[in-house]
């Protein structure tokens, strides 16, 4: 897919045109119809939480499920307080962020390094593009125990096996992403007989940015992943082991309340490459 | 709201994009094109930046092969040099070994069909899910709109916590981690698949609708077929999130049988041989698949070629 392509293709339809069309409604809003189409979306989205938190309490009033598996409602809250506040709580957190923080940066790094240095040289790069995308297929929890065996029970192992997890998302779209120059500023650059270095540089890296972020949006994912089951292989400290310690003391509340903290985490981490990508690729428009 | 919307749109295109490499970074030389027609030589060596007489297949096959057969003679000299503990790193005969050995304890195929079936139920069960829910929220985007922020938190949920509160739900047999495969994999089918479906452009779309095509038809003759190459992605990484959640899901439950759980006893008991044997295997399945998904893939979406660009 080329960037000359992507300009040319027509536009999608956005959400409230393509209702519309569908549907076949060709009418003139009226006033109080426009508002109602503006705002519903946000009042049904809004809504939908606490309809979900009243089924919740629904199916323990008329007791559905077993309160193993969905605990009281107040009681998975009291059980989110509890949780943060008991001891060694930061020392979990701590290693389990330093373990997704240090696996993203080495595979970052790597992935970086070895798609910026394959994709300058194209011999190579059509030689081992076909192996590296062999080996993205392998699962890499199936290391995982392996990993432990040989680094042990502690945080280097963890980060190894995030920096695998998170290798080839950055590896892939970091090639991918040098490769995806507009035509008519390469033909430019070399006119004016830019060396292969300042292409490289000023123009591959600069349209690659975009793709590049778009690989470590999912990397943090997949260091996440993999520090975490990495923890359920064998850990001596971490969330994922506090989960493991909770599910063998048949905890749900507390169970619940990891998984909320593990979604925060996700969420916060995502937030956070957004952020960094606003400010670094700022030339970009907002989607 | 459509932030959010945006968001997942980028970030289901840009997990596609593994697609596009392999046809624009194995392009042969000489068949580079410029607006539509092959580029002449000095085009190609403005544009391409390459001699026009570029790296012969040949040539470039001697170095992938070189490149293995390099990395084999490092594993083996690495345990034999004294380097590494042979115990962590046995070399690759001892894996062969390893591997035969297996099969002649008629260990393995008993431990395949079993990791081999949960994949299989939690791949059809959660592609489904996954393919039936992005049908809704591409087609409806009243649906999409309400529920994009839910999903966007859902997405950036590391799905593997789950597994511990599942195994807890359904058990030490097949079903937990079939539960398991299920709600790992049908997320990136049913955001590839939602996400697809949202891409058809806006003028065949009114053509369609002013030559009265019904809601059925806009969806089978306009928008599947954008989808398609899209979705097919979505396949691919549903079937590795498969064997990661059948795995996951057996190397945490105790006792209980599948490669994973092999894996697993074999690194306890450092069997190096054995533990290197049954991931290698199990490497060469996960490879094959996604070979077999490439190759329906080329099958059912013939046209794709024609998008492909070169650079």
């Amino acid at each position: 897919m080329t960037a000359t392509l992507d300009s040319d293709r027509a536009r999608s339809l956005t959400p409230e045109e393509e209702q519309r069309l569908v549907a076949g409604d060709t009418e003139k809003d009226s006033r109080g119809r426009a508002v109602v189409r503006r705002w519903l979306p946000t009042v049904v989205t809004v809504a939908i939480a606490p309809l979900l938190i009243g089924l919740w309490l629904l199916a323990r009033e008329l007791d559905l499920v077993h309160p193993i598996l969905l605990p009281e409602f107040t009681d998975a809250i009291n059980a989110l307080r509890e949780v943060v506040t008991a001891d060694g709580f930061t020392m979990h957190l701590n290693r389990t962020l330093s373990e997704i923080g240090l696996g993203f940066l080495l595979g970052g790094v790597v992935g970086l390094a070895l798609g910026i240095g394959l994709s300058s040289f194209p011999t190579l790069r059509r030689a081992y593009f076909p192996l590296l995308a062999g080996f993205e297929a392998i699962p890499g929890i199936v290391l995982a125990p392996v990993v432990i065996t040989w680094l042990g029970f502690g945080l280097s192992g963890k980060v190894v096996q995030g920096a695998i997890a998170c290798f080839f998302p950055v590896f892939v779209t970091t090639l991918v992403g040098l490769s995806m120059v507009s035509e008519n500023e390469l033909k430019l650059m070399r006119i004016m007989k830019a060396s292969s270095w300042t292409v490289m540089r000023e123009l591959r890296i600069r349209s690659a940015l975009p793709a590049i972020f778009g690989g470590l949006k999912i990397a943090i994912t997949m260091a996440t992943i993999g520090a975490i089951v990495s923890e359920f292989v064998g850990s001596d400290a971490g969330l994922g082991y506090l989960l493991l310690r909770y599910k063998a003391g048949y905890d749900t509340s507390a169970m619940f309340a990891l998984i909320f903290i593990f979604g925060v985490i996700g969420v916060l981490s995502f937030l956070l490459l957004e952020f960094l990508e606003r400010k670094i690729v700022f030339w970009r428009k907002p989607s | 709201m459509s932030g959010a919307d945006g968001i997942i749109r980028e970030v289901a295109t840009v997990t596609a994009w593994p697609e596009t490499p392999l046809q624009a970074v194995t392009q042969d030389p000489g068949t580079a094109k410029v607006a539509g027609r092959p580029m002449d030589e000095l085009e190609e060596k403005l544009l391409v930046g390459a001699p026009a007489r570029g790296p012969r297949r040949s040539k470039v096959l001697a170095i992938s092969l070189g490149t293995c057969l390099g990395l084999l003679f490092l594993w083996w000299l690495l345990p034999n040099a004294g380097l590494v503990n042979p115990l962590l790193l046995p070399d690759p005969f001892d894996v062969a070994e390893g591997f035969g050995k297996l099969l002649a304890a008629d260990v393995l195929l008993h431990h395949l069909s079993v990791t081999m079936t949960e994949i299989a139920y939690g791949f059809a069960i959660g592609g489904t899910i996954g393919f039936l829910l992005g049908t809704i929220l591409g087609t409806i985007p009243f649906v999409r709109r309400v529920l994009s922020p839910y999903i966007l938190a859902l997405q950036s949920l590391p799905k593997v916590v789950l597994a511990p509160l599942i195994i807890g739900a359904l058990g030490f047999g097949i079903e937990s981690k079939v539960a398991t495969a299920v709600a790992i994999c049908f997320f990136p089918l049913m955001i590839n698949t939602m996400v697809g479906l949202t891409l058809a452009a806006a003028e065949p779309m009114k053509l369609m609708r002013s030559l009265g095509a019904s809601r059925l038809q806009i969806y089978t003759k306009l928008r599947l077929p954008v989808a398609a190459p899209l979705i097919m992605v979505g396949f691919k990484h549903s079937v590795l999130l498969a064997f990661t959640g059948a795995l996951v899901a057996e190397i945490l439950v105790g006792s209980s049988e599948g490669l994973g759980r092999l894996i697993a006893i074999y690194n306890q008991q450092i069997l190096m041989d054995l533990a290197f044997a049954v991931v290698v295997f199990l490497a060469a399945i996960a490879v094959t698949a996604v070979m077999l998904l490439d190759y329906l893939d080329r099958k059912i979406i013939f046209w794709r070629e024609d998008k492909a660009g070169v650079k």
